[in-house]
């Protein structure tokens, strides 16, 4: 079956990554071959990061898939998660300040887990996508996502500031 | 973005670099952790460095020299990017990015490259994308380029005004009527004053009440009908000075070049037309009369307020600013959720639309009970919604109320002491209480409508700004003024070394020429993005090549009269695009008023003529739906290529559809495009292998240069690109035999 659909499965054994003196990341597959420049891609970012991460090239060619991060060595997984962090750049909200709204853009000042930022959001409807029950995307003018993955849980001056836009 | 570099930074930039000119110095927003921060690249002849600014002091992170270099390029993530240096042998990340700076980082790797291979850069001038107002720095709203913040609202209303001159006469009519109604409204209040004062309070002239009786009458109905008269006046004015701009509005948009398109959302643009045009018309028709006449009342009433008593005035005045802030900042929070339950309202509409047009995937899936949840789902958020804003209303309405008969118990009470008060100099009549009264209770009126006018009449104005600004853009496809009329093109074309980028930092075409005979028939092929469209938009001139030149007959195209140009190109598009309205309206698109001959034998030449005859009804005035919805994909492509015919263009441009339609079809069309060929030039994008073998030439694009061409056994011979992508192809036909 894997034959077939062509998955090449990337083992966590035999297989190992390092971070390069020049600050990419590397890997070493089971069989000898040295990749010096890999870049980790999800194919579940949202609802499954950990799963079926797709291992590429400098071609953006795959070389292979992990099925499952979690199966790795503990400092392979920080390694690649750290990959991934830097990948996909989306700030997770963890406090929201104020909204205030002016002619139709949403200006937002957040806490982040990168720190904090505000940004402008234009309008409601589709810059501010829920997926599931309680998490939401935003996306703001410059095109740069942000990410409450669950805003019930925020604090409750954020809610009602959320509240606003919702 | 200009952003002043730190000093510290630059102090250390002069020590490690001294006396080094800097070309480029580019601030991201992020830290190579990740975190949200700034780091600077700066880029000189030699060096390339980063460097950011910590714990207050400057330190280089990065160091080096481009001779080492061997690419930079600036790697796309999610969110944002990284810029990645390749020397050593060896892939450095020296910098990451957000969205926000991507733009500006891949020209940064461009500028590199260059600088490392040729020793010097080019300079773009491309302008990025608006997001902010260039003037104030704030975000700027989405489908327009114009800050509400910024809007010259003076110069706006006057150029708006401008489409009302026919109408002049018309104007000065309902402002005269518009006055002369303020004032009958006015009048009744003071009838009553004197009916108490004079007549009912003394009990004497009993004769009199009939009189004020009917005058009373009298003012209330000129009130009413001057106020009708005026509406209907300003319901002609406002509509018609809006079909006109309108009309102009669409004119121009019919005459923009394709490349003012493609910068813009076609949404936004239908937004311009559609709802822009509603927003003038709104304000023509109903605000500015509105906020006219409240003027008028408000100075009427005010001055009406003071002569009766002042004192009395000055008690007033403050619910009446009280009203004024209520209006301002409380109310546009109930408006809130006025739009949420809008929003929540046309979500659960488009869900509606979402499943039922696509009814047959979720039968056939058996889907149901999922598709009735989903929907139930958005149903109670509306339901919600509702509930907020109704019991939201419930608190600000009667608010608002209260407010508004404050003023008047004011009035009441404070007036009422006056009315016992023994100095005839202070005192107040019973009469002239009850119309200070009324007046109040009309004053209440116009003030709300002016507050809230402020926040209308910003919105037209910005709506009217965005119709001026397409009224004003340059069409950048244009006739030269010394173009030249071609009554007859022979067909004879020439690429001479065109080069052309939609972005410009991306060039489609690079370096391409081609000569084309007259009557020859070119097959290009190659992958998608190779630019084959390009080229074909290239020769229809809906864009000018950004560098080199077309010739047609020996003549620069840019010289050749665009009516002449168009109307002796043709096009038959991969996806047909039909026009609603019947099929011989759309085969007579191109040539309106044709003979019925002419469209018949077109479509016999089409293989159309029988289709339409056996297997619709309506014959050719079936009607074909929305964007020819109604005819199955190989009936549309038959009547476009009937299209094409009827307009018989020397030059004809085939854009190969790569659908698949059965084998009989496939053989009809492939007739009817035969015949279609014979005679002009063509080049035709070419899918099918049938075709490739008619044509006398073949071309192969390649990343838009020129890779091979020749002959379909020449090429088959060379064992090049086309060998390759024959053999693809025959593989795929292969397989759908056993389909």
């Amino acid at each position: 079956m894997e034959e077939i659909i062509g998955i090449t499965n990337i083992e966590p054994k035999g297989t190992k990554f390092e971070r390069s003196e020049t600050g990419v990341l590397k890997m070493t597959l089971a069989d000898g071959t040295v990749h010096p420049r890999i870049y980790p891609i999800c194919s579940f970012p949202v609802a499954n990061p950990d799963k079926f991460i797709s291992i590429r090239n400098i071609e953006n060619k795959e070389i292979g898939v992990i099925n499952n991060l979690g199966d790795f060595p503990a400092d392979q997984q920080a390694l690649i998660r750290k990959e991934i962090k830097l990948r996909y750049f989306v700030p997770v909200i963890r406090e929201i300040y104020k909204i205030t709204e002016e002619f139709g853009i949403y200006n937002w000042e957040t806490k982040t887990d990168r720190g904090r930022k505000s940004f402008y959001v234009r309008g409601r409807n589709d810059n501010i996508l829920m997926r599931g029950k309680t998490r939401l995307l935003i996306t703001d003018i410059e095109e740069c996502r942000y990410e409450i993955p669950d805003y019930a849980r925020l604090p409750h001056r954020s809610l009602i500031e959320l509240d606003k836009v919702l | 973005m200009e952003t002043k570099i730190p000093d510290k930074i630059k102090e250390l930039l002069e020590s490690k670099f001294p006396g080094k000119e800097w070309l480029s110095a580019l601030q991201t927003d992020v830290t190579s952790t990740g975190a949200f921060g700034e780091e600077w690249l700066f880029i000189n002849n030699e060096d390339l460095a980063v460097a950011k600014e910590s714990g207050g002091s400057a330190q280089l992170v990065e160091q080096i020299t481009l001779n080492q270099v061997k690419d930079a390029r600036a790697v796309n993530m999610v969110g944002g990017g990284a810029l990645e240096i390749e020397y050593d042998s060896k892939v450095h990340r020296i910098l990451l990015y957000s969205n926000a700076r991507a733009h500006e980082f891949t020209n940064a790797a461009r500028i590199v490259n260059e600088l490392v291979k040729e020793h010097r850069f080019r300079e773009t001038t491309e302008e990025r994308k608006r997001r902010y107002c260039p003037k104030c720095g704030k975000p700027i709203a989405w489908s327009s380029d114009v800050c509400p913040r910024c809007v010259k609202k003076r110069q706006t209303f006057f150029r708006l005004f401008q489409f009302t001159k026919p109408y002049l006469h018309q104007i000065m009519w309902i402002f005269f009527v518009m006055v002369s109604a303020t004032f009958a409204g006015l009048i009744i209040p003071y009838i009553s004053k004197v009916l108490i004062d004079d007549v009912l309070t003394p009990k004497r002239d009993m004769w009199r009440l009939a009189p004020l009786a009917l005058s009373m009458f009298a003012a209330r109905a000129a009130s009413v009908i001057l106020g009708a008269l005026q509406a209907r006046e300003s319901a002609l004015v406002g509509s018609s000075t809006v079909y006109d701009i309108r009309a102009a509005l669409y004119k121009k948009l019919q005459n923009l070049s394709i490349s003012y398109y493609d910068k813009r959302h076609t949404g936004a643009l239908m937004t311009r037309v559609n709802s822009d045009t509603g927003e003038a018309q709104n304000f023509m028709v109903s605000w500015l009369p509105a906020l006219l006449q409240s003027s008028f009342q408000i100075i009427g009433i005010g001055v009406l307020l003071f002569v009766l008593s002042w004192k009395l005035t000055l008690y007033i005045i403050m619910p009446v600013f009280f009203t004024v802030w209520f209006v301002r900042v409380v109310y546009p929070r109930v408006w809130v959720y006025f739009h949420r339950f809008y929003e929540k309202r046309s979500r659960m509409s488009a869900t509606v639309s979402d499943t039922l047009t696509g009814i047959r995937v979720v039968k056939a899936f058996g889907q149901e009970e999922k598709e009735t949840n989903r929907f139930n789902e958005k149903s109670q958020d509306l339901c919600d919604a509702a509930i907020t804003l109704e019991r939201k209303w419930t608190i600000y309405n009667p608010i608002m109320s209260i407010t508004r008969i404050v003023g008047v118990i004011v009035v009441w009470y404070v007036g009422g002491k006056y009315v016992f008060d023994a100095d005839p100099k202070k005192m107040m009549t019973l009469g002239s209480i009850v119309a200070y009264a009324s007046y109040l209770e009309m004053f209440y009126g116009p003030i709300f409508m002016l507050t809230d006018m402020a926040r209308v009449v910003t919105h037209s104005l910005s709506a009217g700004e965005r119709i001026l600004e397409v009224l004003d853009a340059k069409s950048e496809v244009e006739d030269a003024p010394d173009s030249v009329s071609v009554p007859r093109i022979k067909g004879g074309i020439e690429f001479r070394n065109v080069t052309f980028g939609y972005n410009k930092l991306r060039p489609v075409l690079k370096n391409f020429s081609l000569v084309i005979k007259e009557n020859e028939t070119i097959g290009i092929v190659g992958k998608s993005g190779s630019g084959k469209t390009t080229l074909i938009s290239l020769l229809s001139r809906l864009y000018d090549v950004d560098e080199g030149e077309i010739l047609i007959d020996g003549i620069n195209i840019k010289k050749i009269r665009y009516d002449d140009l168009r109307r002796q190109i043709g096009v038959v598009l991969q996806e047909p695009f039909l026009f609603s309205g019947t099929i011989a309206e759309n085969i007579a698109y191109s040539k309106p008023g044709a003979e019925l001959l002419d469209i018949v034998r077109a479509a016999k030449a089409a293989n159309a003529h029988d289709f339409m005859i056996v297997t619709k009804p309506d014959g050719y005035d079936t009607y074909v739906g929305e964007r020819g919805g109604r005819l199955s994909l190989g009936e549309r492509q038959r009547v476009s290529i009937a299209r094409a015919i009827l307009h018989d263009p020397r030059i004809l441009i085939l854009d190969e559809a790569t659908s698949s339609v059965d084998t009989e079809t496939e053989k009809e069309i492939q007739d009817a495009l035969y015949r279609l060929i014979k005679g002009r030039t063509t080049i035709a994008i070419a899918h099918r292998l049938s075709t490739l073998r008619n044509s006398d030439r073949i071309v192969v694009l390649e990343e838009g240069k020129l890779a091979e061409q020749g002959s379909h056994d020449e090429l088959m011979a060379m064992q090049g690109v086309y060998y390759k992508l024959v053999q693809i192809q025959s593989e795929i036909a292969k397989s759908r035999i056993f389909i």
